[in-house]
């Protein structure tokens, strides 16, 4: 029992410098798509090539064009802020002492959610990237390019995961309140 | 469930309180609350021995197997 107490003492403890985190990033990671639209004629190409060849981008970009890129990111960055938001609250039960409830499971389902349309944004965005970036170049050099790398795949896998976390942790609720009623 | 606990009827019979009881056993007054109302899933052995001792009982005196009707 003691040791238990231990360790309930060391979540809790731990879990307050990642609830930390997790508000910090909620409004980082705004600030970061923001910025990135903002700043995006002032950045190194090696940091906005990725989306397609460095001969297609064509910089710097209008008012328009970056207003529409920054729309786009909204997509991403939803389910981005969904999934770290829930994780958000996640560490904020496990602040307060509570391991295992019937919301835990739930919140793991909402970061599988949230990381399956991160993934499936991602790429969309990607897309219009690659289209903004090469739209004002003549006919014959624009593009648009879509793919999966191994990025998205990760992801993919990261959410299949949280799912089953989801069940195992609901598996452990239904221990706890067994242990709960037990005299 | 058919096990049905007579906690109750013995701690009266016994003229004990709650308080008294949960405080000799060494459980909370609100675990003990959970046993006497029938809403406990399980009941440790240790938890069975002291209320035993103390009520000075047999653990077929405090539960019962009733039939479903």
């Amino acid at each position: 029992m003691e040791a238990f107490m231990t360790n309930l003492l060391k979540i809790k403890k731990m879990s307050k410098g990642f609830y930390l985190l997790f508000t910090i990033l909620m409004a980082v990671i705004p600030l970061y798509y923001i910025l990135f639209w903002v700043c995006i004629n002032h950045l190194p190409e090696t940091l906005i090539s990725n989306v397609a060849p460095e001969s297609f981008l064509s910089f710097p970009l209008s008012i328009k064009l970056r207003l529409l890129g920054f729309t786009a990111s909204l997509l991403p960055l939803s389910a981005l802020i969904y999934g770290v938001a829930n994780l958000r609250r996640l560490f904020s039960f496990y602040k307060q002492g509570t391991i295992f409830s019937m919301e835990h499971a739930r919140i793991f389902r909402k970061v599988a959610k949230a990381l399956v349309l991160w993934c499936l944004f991602s790429i969309l965005y990607e897309a219009a990237q690659s289209v903004l970036f090469s739209i004002s170049n003549p006919p014959g050099s624009r593009v648009i390019s879509v793919g999966v790398s191994s990025f998205e795949v990760t992801t993919l896998i990261v959410a299949g995961i949280a799912l089953f976390t989801a069940w195992v942790m609901d598996e452990g609720r239904i221990l706890s309140e067994e242990n709960e009623l037990t005299v | 469930m058919p096990i049905h606990v007579n906690l109750d009827v013995v701690m009266a019979k016994r003229k004990m309180k709650s308080v008294e009881l949960a405080g000799l056993i060494g459980i909370t007054e609100q675990n003990l609350s959970i046993l006497k109302t029938g809403k406990a899933k399980a009941i440790r052995f240790s938890t069975l021995d002291a209320i035993c001792r103390h009520l000075d009982c047999r653990p077929g005196d405090i539960l019962e197997y009733r039939e479903k009707d």
